[in-house]
């Protein structure tokens, strides 16, 4: 099964996750689930980077959301940059973008942490 | 204009509070910078007059904590300050502060600085406002363009051309181009073709691709009514009419448009085409099994006044392919800055030759998305493909089966895709089938099947005259959507979304039993 590839690095507090695959959908949403659980303990400043995301469903999103409300806990917040135009389209659909907070690039969503 | 009073010594800001509101200020007064800071997260105010010396918050922490907020109204900061050496102006100017003033204070000289914190004040909201209309113009000015490039510039695949098969596309980019494309069908085995981009960006040159696109198909009815004897006009003698009307008022335009326009007619076997500076014509050579870049040397049309068109003639097989497109498609570039390129078009083109000019076009509009990571395109980018034999297969309705396991959904998507393509559906008409479909398909094999891979589901789909009816055939249990709310803004929330989105990226959603055990849910998706 096709899992969603996590590489992420950590720049003056901020850590940038890049997602990557074919999906993150009901397929591998479990395995995301597992993969990112402990992502949120230890830090609270996160930019995730979706330009190698093609396609993002439903399911996918409620883990997204997940993330985010584990980095609220924790006083931190996620934000998301190079998000491709089909899943964009869903945020605004079912109106997540509204929850998240979406940027052209990572350095512009990089940049609201730091000031 | 409402002011915050920050100042721990209860004199000092009494005699402040009295002066302003005698100056007839709307007053708040904070006892020290904590109490501040709380009233400033709670409220906006235009002026904060703050003591340097506080306990824990002092004025200098006030100031940069007002800066960090990042508050969209700008909020204009006095230090108040008993010391007045230079190195603290400079530590207060750092932290942000706008202005100073020492205590005790001068009525007048407070007056004469509130003004002036006033004009600024009055400023930046001016400055505020006109980038608020300024942007809201832009909007509305993309969107009147993304509405002329649907409905003007773009064209549907022609029906009635059987000998050909069709497939054509356009992303538009962030910025509206005057890309266009259109289609004229002389009779079924004859058949024109043009692809044309009018130089700049914006509504303008959106106006310009649709006045053009409006004059070519003029000329060619105006120089078909004035012929008799059945003889075509050649493409050369169309470009020409067009040119006559055009020309001179681009040339006042300060425009120009580069064209490529096509005659295939597979009576003859030879396609004749007038380049005017259009990026070269791919022309997959069946027999050859290689790709040949086709250019004539036509000027783009308004770049001279009196232009002699010419054209040239090559001839063709069954089974090849031409691809028309615009230069958004080799100049799509990766964040990395490298472009797509023609290479890798030739390259794409010769591996899937054979297969048929719609799914032809959904690899190459995958290879693109990966390429430059679905960043917004530079360039729109218009591509027409044109295999030359009537369909392998036209097929009114098709159907394909899988494995029911979450493991099959990519696959499964992409079946929609290809069957979304070949019944004209543009892009974002596909991403919406797709994600309705993969939503349906989920729920039919989670609950229906719950995952065993053990059951197939049958994706089964029919061609409508305006859209496509995707149907989901499945054994076992059937289900009936609930009722379907709309999406909560509750972060709590993590689910129940599939319903909803399926309803709003289809025409028309249905559920049904097809008989005892197996039951489907049907999707149309249609065409404006």
């Amino acid at each position: 099964m096709n899992s969603v590839q996590i590489t992420s690095h950590k720049d003056g507090g901020i850590v940038t996750v890049y997602l990557s695959g074919q999906a993150l959908d009901a397929s591998n949403v479990q395995r995301f689930r597992h993969d990112t659980a402990t992502m949120f303990d230890n830090e609270k400043f996160f930019v995730f980077v979706l330009k190698d995301l093609k396609f993002v469903d439903s399911s996918g999103i409620g883990a997204l959301l997940s993330c985010l409300r584990k980095a609220h806990a924790n006083g931190g917040d996620v934000k998301l940059a190079e998000v491709p135009d089909n899943v964009k389209s869903l945020f605004e659909l079912v109106r997540m973008d509204r929850l998240f907070e979406i940027f052209a690039t990572k350095e512009d969503a990089a940049v609201t942490f730091r000031s | 204009m409402k002011i915050l009073i920050a100042d721990d010594e209860q004199v000092s800001r009494m005699v402040l509070d009295r002066t302003l509101r005698a100056l007839d200020y709307d007053v708040d007064v904070a006892v020290d910078g904590r109490q501040a800071w709380e009233m400033l997260e709670a409220r906006h105010y235009s002026i904060v007059i703050a003591d340097w010396v506080m306990p824990e918050v002092d004025g200098i922490e006030l100031c940069q904590r007002i800066r960090r907020a990042n508050v969209e109204a700008y909020t204009y900061v006095i230090l108040l300050t008993s010391k007045f050496e230079k190195t603290d102006r400079l530590t207060g100017l750092t932290a942000g502060a706008d202005d100073f003033i020492t205590k005790p204070f001068d009525r007048a000289e407070l007056s004469a600085r509130l003004g002036v914190a006033r004009r600024i004040l009055r400023m930046e909201t001016e400055l505020r406002d006109a980038k608020q209309r300024i942007e809201e113009k832009r909007r509305q000015e993309i969107e009147i363009g993304a509405n002329i490039q649907r409905s003007l510039l773009m064209a549907r695949p022609p029906e009635g051309a059987t000998a050909f098969e069709f497939a054509a596309m356009n992303l538009p980019s962030t910025a509206i181009d005057g890309d266009f494309f259109d289609f004229f069908v002389h009779r079924s085995t004859v058949v024109d073709v043009f692809v044309g981009d009018a130089m700049g960006k914006g509504i303008p040159a959106a106006l310009i691709g649709a006045g053009t696109k409006n004059t070519l198909l003029r000329s060619i009815s105006r120089l078909l009514s004035d012929t008799s004897n059945g003889h075509l006009p050649s493409p050369r003698d169309v470009v020409q009419t067009a040119h006559s009307t055009l020309a001179r008022e681009l040339i006042r335009l300060n425009a120009f448009v580069t064209l490529e326009y096509a005659r295939l007619d597979s009576e003859r076997k030879i396609a004749t085409f007038v380049d005017c500076g259009h990026t070269k014509v791919l022309h997959w050579v069946a027999k050859e099994q290689r790709t040949h870049e086709l250019s004539g040397g036509n000027f783009p049309i308004g770049f001279v006044p009196e232009e002699t068109y010419g054209q040239f003639e090559v001839p063709f097989e069954d089974g090849d392919v031409f691809c028309f497109y615009s230069d958004g498609v080799t100049d799509a570039r990766a964040s990395d800055g490298d472009f797509f390129g023609s290479d890798r078009l030739v390259d794409l083109l010769g591996k899937h030759a054979h297969e048929s000019p719609s799914e032809l076009m959904y690899r190459l509009r995958e290879a693109i998305r990966s390429h430059t990571s679905d960043l917004d395109l530079d360039d729109d980018f218009t591509v027409v493909i044109v295999r030359v034999g009537s369909p392998s297969e036209p097929w009114e309705s098709t159907q394909r089966g899988f494995r029911s396991h979450l493991s099959s959904l990519t696959e499964m998507r992409q079946f929609v895709g290809f069957v979304g393509l070949d019944c004209n559906l543009d892009a974002k008409e596909i991403d919406e089938l797709q994600l309705a479909t993969h939503e349906a398909l989920t729920n039919v094999i989670m609950h229906a099947h719950e995952n065993s891979g053990q059951e197939v589901v049958d994706i089964e789909a029919e061609r409508l005259t305006n859209g496509i009816r995707v149907r989901i055939v499945y054994t076992g249990e059937g289900f009936a959507p609930g009722e379907v709310d709309e999406p909560s803004m509750n972060i709590y929330r993590e689910g129940g979304w599939g319903l909803f989105i399926i309803q709003r990226c289809v025409d028309k959603v249905s559920y049904g039993t097809l008989r005892p055990g197996v039951n489907y849910i049907e999707l149309v998706k249609l065409t404006p």
